[in-house]
C-alpha cells in the first residue's frame, strides 16, 4: 500500500492518509455519535433529575428532592398509570398483530406482478407518507358521529350509527383502525421485499409434492420471511408505542372523559403540560423509555430465536 | 455523570445570572416611564390565539406600526399550542416572548405565582384617556391577583341559551325561565326518530367543566367554598350534577362524554338541537352562513333560574399581559394599549362579534347595531346576578377540571352521582391543600 | 436489495387477462377474486384522502352537512390557505428546513453508516437508534432551553439541527443494511490501486451506493416534512412549518374544516408528488433494513 510504496521519507500526506485510515472506524462515526450525544445527554439528565423531585407549576421555582418517591407513587398507581401502560400495550399490541396479518396477506395479494401493479404500490404507499397530523384531522373528520361519513357509510348496509371516537368503548379500536390504516403498507412492503429475496426452490418443491396453497404458506413460505416479519415487527413496535400525533389530535391531553385514549406518552403530556406537575411528568417519560427499551429487546431476542 | 451535573449548574447559573441582569435592565427602563419616542424602532413578539379578536388585530396593526415604529410579530396558535409554547419558553426563561395573550381565568393564578407575568399595577392606572375603569369591573378582577394587575381584558362571555326559533314556533314552546322549564322543554322538543335533540351541551368532562359551572351556581353551590374549601360535597352540588347529566343525557345527542364546545356548537348549527347552552361569543359563527345552516333563525335567551335564582357564569376569556422575561416592555405595553383600545375593541366587537370587555363598547350604539341585540339586553342584566369564573380558581386549573369533572361524566353515564361527587369532592380537598 | 427490487420489477410482467386465458375456470375464478382484492385495498387506501381533498373544496356549512356528495364547490378555502395564511411561506420554510436537514444527516451519517456495516459496530448503530426510541417530549423542555442560551430559538439552524436529529437514525438504519448488502470486489480492486479506505468509500463505495442514497434521502426528506413537535416549540414567526401552521385553523372559538382540509391537502401534496414519481426508490428505502436475516 502507499506506506510501503514510498520512500524513507515519508510524506505528511501519506502519514495523514495512513493515521485516516488507522482510524477510520472512529472518524467516521464520531460526527454522529456526538451529534446524538449533544442533543440527548441534556434532556436525559435534565428528566431523571427532575423525576427525583417533586417540581410542579414551573421548571425553574425551588422544588424539594424526593427520591423516588414519584415512581413509587406511579407503580400504585391503578387509575391514570396503570391502565396507561395497559392501553399503550394493548394498542401496540393489537395494532401490531392486525398490521402483520394484513401485510401479510396484502404482500401475498400484491407478490405476483400485475399490470397496474406501479400505480397500486404507490396508492398503498400514500397513508404512510399523509402528513401525521393531517390524517388525525382527516379522520376526526370521518368520525365524527352526527356529521362523519363512516356513519352515513355503514347505514348503507343497515348499521346502526356509532360513537366511533366519541363512545368511550370503541376509541380505543377506532384508533388502532386508523393506525392499521395508517402503517399496514409500510409493513407490507418490507414483506413485499422479503418475499421477493427468498428462494423459489422449496415453494417449487412442495407444490410438486402435492401441497394445498395454505399448507405451501403455514410451512414454507412464512417460515422463510421470519426474517423480514420480527425486522418490521421492530421498526413498528418503536414508534406504534410512541404514537402521539394522532391520539392527540383526535382525543386531546387526557385521552377523553374517561382517559379512554390515554396512552403512556398522552399521560406523560397530561401531567406535563396540562398539569404543570412537571417531577411526575418525568418519571412517567423514564419508565416509558424502559418500557420501549424492553420492547425492543424484547422483539430482538424473539427475532433471534425464531431465526434459530 | 456529575462532572455533567456540576457542569449544568454552572450553565444553569450562568442563564440565570445573564436572565436577571436583563430583568434589572427591564427594570430600570421601567422607572423613565414609558416614553413613547424610546420605543420606536424595536421589535416585539405577541403569541396570541387564532380567531375573532385576534383578526382584528391583524387587520389593524398597520396602523400602530406606522404610529409607534414599533415592528410586530403576531404568532397565531391554537390554544392548546399556546398554552404548551408558553410553558416550554417560560419555564427556559425565553426572552423571544414579549406579548402573552392567554386566558386568564386559566391562566392568571399560575403564572402570576410563576413569575411569568409582569405586574403591570401602575400602567394600567396611568393612563386616563385610555381608562382602565371602562373595563368591566369582573374583566379588571379576573386579570387581577392580590390587588396587582398582571394582564388587560380583551374578550368576554357569558353563559345564555342558543335557541332553534323554528322549532320552537312548530310547536308554540315559549322560552324556559327556570331549570323545571328547561328540562320540560328539551322533552318536548326531543324527537329521537328524526335525530333531533331537545340541546347540546358539552360533556367531555375537563370542557364541559365551565359550561356546568352556571347550573352548579343556580343550584346554590360553588366549587370552592368560603372558607376555602372543597364546595362540590354538598346536596347542592351533587343535585347540579344531577340535573345536569339527566338534562344532556336524555335529551342531548349520544356521545356526550366527547363533546367539546366546537362539537356541540357543531350540531346545534345542523339544526339538530333546538337548544344550546353556552358561551355567547360563539354567536358570530352561528350566524355565519358559511359556517351553520341555522344562521338567521337563531334566538337568545338568559339563562334559567335554579333552586338558588338565575347565576350565569360572565367571565374574562382572554386578556393580554407582558412577558417578565421580555426586554422590550414599554413597546409590548404600547402595543397592549393599543389592542385593547376603544378602537380595536369596539372594531373587533362589530366585526368579528368578539364580546368587548369594556362598557363602553355595549352602550355605543355604532357597536351594537351589528351585533345581536338580545344579547346586548342580557349583557345588561347579567352585570347583577352573574358569577365571575366558570371554573376553580386556583393555581393548577387543569388538574382541578379534572377532579371536579369526573362526576360530570358519570352523571351523563347515569351512574352513581351521589358517590361520584363525594369522592371528587374527597379529592379535590387532598388537591386544595396543595394547590397554595 | 435494491437489485432485488428492480429484478423482480424488470420480470416480464404477466396481465391479469394473460393469466386467466391459459388456466383452469378454478384457478381464473382466483384470479378475478385476487383483482377484485387489490382494488378493494387501493379504494380503501386512497378513499380518506380522497374525502380529504373533496372536504377541502366545500364550505363549511357543507362539511357539516352528512348529505356529501352534491355541494357547491368552492376554491376559497385554497385562496385562504395560500395568500391569507401565508402556507406558500411556509411551504418555503418546510422544504428549507427538510432539505438541509437531509443533506447534512446525510454527510453525517453515510460515513457512520459505513463504518458500521464495515467493522460491526452494533453499539454504535445503537447508540444511533437511542435518538429514535426517546420519547420527543422529554426533548422538548431542555432543548428549548439550549436553543435559547445560545440565542438559536427560532433559527432556521435551530430546526434544521433537530430535523437531523430525526433524519440520522433513519438514513444510518437503511444505509448500514444497504453498504453491508453490496459488493465487496470493486472496493478490494480500489484499494489494490492504492486508494485508501476513506479513499475507496468516497471515490467508488459511494458511487456504487447512490440508488441506496436517494432512496434515504427521500425518506429522511419526507419524515422531517412531516415533523410536528419540534417545529411547534422551536419554529418563530419566519420559520414555521407547515405541520405547526395547521393549528391556525383551529380557532378558540371553533374548527375551520374547510380551511384544514385545504391546508392538510397543501401539505400532502408535495411529498404525494415525490412518492408518486420516486416510488420505486421509496420501496427500496422501506425494505432495506428488513430483508436480511
Amino acid at each position: 500500500m502507499a506506506l510501503q510504496l514510498s520512500d524513507k521519507s515519508i510524506s505528511t500526506k501519506a502519514k495523514l492518509e495512513g493515521w485516516v485510515d488507522r482510524n477510520l472506524k472512529f472518524i467516521f462515526t464520531l460526527p454522529a455519535l456526538l451529534l446524538v450525544l449533544a442533543l440527548i445527554i441534556y434532556p436525559l439528565i435534565y428528566t431523571i433529575q427532575l423525576a427525583l423531585t417533586d417540581a410542579s407549576r414551573s421548571t425553574t421555582r425551588a422544588k424539594n428532592f424526593i427520591g423516588l418517591e414519584n415512581f413509587v407513587t406511579l407503580l400504585h398507581d391503578t387509575e391514570r398509570f396503570w391502565p396507561a401502560v395497559g392501553r399503550t400495550v394493548y394498542f401496540t399490541g393489537a395494532g401490531l398483530i392486525i398490521e402483520t396479518v394484513c401485510a401479510l396477506g396484502l404482500a401475498l395479494l400484491l407478490r405476483k406482478a400485475f399490470r397496474g401493479q406501479g400505480i397500486v404500490r404507490t396508492a398503498i404507499l400514500l397513508p404512510l407518507v399523509a402528513t401525521p397530523v393531517a390524517v388525525g384531522m382527516m379522520w376526526m373528520l370521518i368520525f365524527q358521529p352526527s356529521i362523519g361519513f363512516a356513519n352515513v357509510f355503514i347505514e348503507w348496509f343497515g348499521i346502526p350509527a356509532q360513537g366511533w371516537l366519541s363512545d368511550p368503548g370503541q376509541t380505543l379500536n377506532t384508533l388502532i383502525f386508523i393506525d392499521v390504516w395508517q402503517w399496514t403498507p409500510m409493513m407490507a412492503l418490507i414483506l413485499l421485499a422479503g418475499l421477493a429475496s427468498i428462494p423459489e426452490e422449496p415453494e417449487e418443491a412442495a407444490l410438486v409434492d402435492g401441497a394445498s396453497w395454505l399448507q405451501r404458506h403455514i410451512y414454507v413460505t412464512i417460515p422463510m420471511l421470519k426474517p423480514a416479519i420480527f425486522a418490521a415487527i421492530l421498526l413498528r413496535a418503536i414508534d406504534s408505542l410512541k404514537t402521539f400525533d394522532i391520539l392527540y389530535a383526535t382525543k386531546g391531553a387526557g385521552g377523553g372523559s374517561n382517559h379512554e385514549a390515554e396512552t403512556l406518552n398522552v399521560l406523560a403530556y397530561s401531567y406535563s403540560f396540562d398539569y404543570q406537575d412537571y417531577g411526575i411528568a418525568s418519571a412517567v417519560l423514564i419508565l416509558f423509555l424502559i418500557l420501549i427499551c424492553g420492547a425492543v429487546a424484547l422483539v430482538t431476542v424473539a427475532s433471534k430465536a425464531g431465526a434459530k | 455523570m456529575k462532572e455533567i451535573t456540576r457542569r449544568q449548574s454552572l450553565i444553569k447559573i450562568a442563564a440565570a445570572a445573564t436572565c436577571s441582569m436583563f430583568l434589572l435592565a427591564g427594570c430600570s427602563g421601567n422607572t423613565d416611564g414609558g416614553d413613547a419616542g424610546s420605543i420606536e424602532g424595536t421589535k416585539i413578539n405577541v403569541n396570541l390565539a387564532a380567531g375573532g379578536w385576534t383578526n382584528t388585530v391583524e387587520k389593524l396593526l398597520p396602523e400602530f406600526e406606522s404610529k409607534t415604529g414599533v415592528k410586530v410579530s403576531l404568532n397565531v396558535l391554537g390554544t392548546e399550542q399556546l398554552d404548551n409554547q408558553y410553558q416550554v419558553k417560560l419555564n427556559s426563561r425565553s426572552e423571544d416572548l414579549d406579548v402573552m395573550v392567554y386566558r386568564p381565568s386559566q391562566s392568571t393564578k399560575l403564572f402570576a405565582d410563576n413569575g411569568w407575568l409582569e405586574d403591570i399595577s401602575d400602567r394600567v392606572s396611568g393612563d386616563e384617556a385610555w381608562k382602565w375603569t371602562d373595563f368591566s369591573e369582573s374583566s379588571r378582577a379576573a386579570t387581577t391577583v392580590d390587588a396587582h394587575a398582571f394582564g388587560v381584558p380583551l374578550m368576554t362571555e357569558r353563559d345564555i341559551i342558543f335557541y332553534n326559533k323554528e322549532m320552537f314556533a312548530a310547536k308554540g314552546i315559549a322560552i324556559p325561565k327556570t331549570m323545571d322549564e328547561l328540562e320540560a322543554v328539551a322533552k318536548a322538543l326531543t324527537d329521537t326518530t328524526s335525530g333531533t335533540y331537545g340541546v347540546v351541551m358539552r360533556g367531555k368532562a375537563n370542557a364541559a367543566v365551565t359550561s356546568f359551572s352556571s347550573f352548579l351556581y343556580s343550584f346554590g353551590a360553588d366549587w370552592i367554598t368560603k372558607d376555602g374549601d372543597s364546595g362540590i360535597g354538598t346536596a347542592e352540588a351533587a343535585a347540579a350534577y344531577q340535573y345536569y347529566g339527566d338534562l344532556v343525557r336524555n335529551y342531548g345527542p349520544p356521545g356526550a362524554t366527547s363533546l367539546d364546545g366546537t362539537e356541540a356548537r357543531g350540531i346545534f348549527q345542523q339544526g339538530k338541537a333546538a337548544m344550546y347552552i353556552d358561551a355567547d361569543s360563539g354567536a358570530g359563527l352561528i350566524e355565519d352562513a358559511t359556517q351553520s345552516s341555522v344562521a338567521g333563525k337563531v334566538g337568545y335567551a338568559a339563562f334559567p333560574a335554579g333552586p338558588a335564582g338565575a347565576k350565569p357564569y360572565d367571565v374574562t376569556s382572554w386578556a393580554a399581559g407582558v412577558s417578565a422575561y421580555s426586554k422590550n416592555k414599554d413597546a409590548s405595553w404600547e402595543f397592549i394599549k393599543w389592542a385593547t383600545s376603544s378602537e380595536v375593541l369596539n372594531a373587533a366587537m362589530s366585526d368579528q362579534s368578539s364580546p368587548s370587555p369594556r362598557i363602553s363598547s355595549w352602550a355605543d350604539s355604532a357597536v351594537t347595531a351589528n351585533y345581536p341585540e338580545e344579547l346586548v339586553k342580557i349583557f345588561s342584566t347579567y352585570s347583577s346576578t352573574a358569577v365571575g369564573h366558570d371554573r376553580p380558581q386556583v393555581i393548577q386549573v387543569n388538574k382541578a377540571r379534572d377532579i371536579v369533572g369526573a362526576p360530570i361524566t358519570v352523571a351523563l353515564e347515569g351512574g352513581d352521582v351521589t358517590a361520584a361527587a363525594k369522592q371528587a369532592s374527597n379529592s379535590f380537598t387532598e388537591f386544595l391543600k396543595t394547590d397554595k | 436489495m435494491i437489485d432485488v427490487i428492480n429484478s423482480a420489477a424488470q420480470k416480464p410482467s404477466v396481465g391479469v387477462a394473460q393469466v386467466i386465458r391459459r388456466t383452469s375456470p378454478r384457478k381464473r375464478l382466483l384470479g378475478w377474486i385476487r383483482a377484485v382484492a387489490i382494488i378493494v385495498v387501493t379504494l380503501v387506501m386512497v378513499f380518506p384522502l380522497f374525502w380529504m381533498l373533496l372536504a377541502s373544496f366545500k364550505q363549511n356549512v357543507d362539511i357539516t352537512n352528512p348529505d356529501v356528495f352534491f355541494f357547491a364547490p368552492t376554491v376559497q378555502n385554497y385562496i385562504n390557505v395560500l395568500f391569507a395564511n401565508n402556507f406558500l411561506r411556509y411551504g418555503f420554510n418546510s422544504l428549507v428546513i427538510a432539505a438541509a436537514a437531509t443533506l447534512i444527516a446525510l454527510i453525517i451519517g453515510l460515513p457512520a453508516a459505513y463504518a458500521v456495516s464495515k467493522y460491526k459496530m452494533k453499539s454504535v448503530s445503537g447508540f444511533i437508534l437511542l435518538a429514535r426510541v426517546i420519547p420527543g417530549i422529554s426533548l422538548l423542555i431542555p432543548w428549548y432551553y439550549i436553543f435559547a442560551q445560545i440565542g438559536l430559538v427560532g433559527s432556521f439552524r435551530a430546526l434544521i439541527i433537530t430535523h437531523i436529529f430525526v433524519s440520522l437514525p433513519l438514513i444510518v438504519a437503511i444505509m448500514s443494511s444497504f453498504f453491508e448488502g453490496m459488493s465487496t470486489e470493486l472496493e478490494e480492486a480500489g484499494q489494490i490501486d492504492g486508494l485508501t479506505v476513506a479513499g475507496t468509500f468516497l471515490r467508488i463505495t459511494l458511487r456504487l451506493a447512490i440508488p441506496g442514497v436517494a432512496t434515504s434521502a427521500i425518506l429522511s426528506f419526507i419524515f422531517s416534512w412531516n415533523n410536528f413537535l419540534f417545529a411547534l416549540i422551536l419554529s418563530g414567526k419566519n420559520t414555521t412549518t407547515l405541520p405547526a401552521a395547521l393549528y391556525q385553523f383551529i380557532s378558540y372559538l371553533g374548527v375551520d374544516w374547510g380551511g384544514l382540509m385545504a391546508a392538510s391537502v397543501v401539505i400532502t401534496v408535495p411529498v404525494m408528488i415525490v412518492t408518486i414519481f420516486l416510488q420505486k426508490y421509496i420501496v427500496a428505502g422501506l425494505t432495506a433494513g428488513a430483508t436480511k436475516g
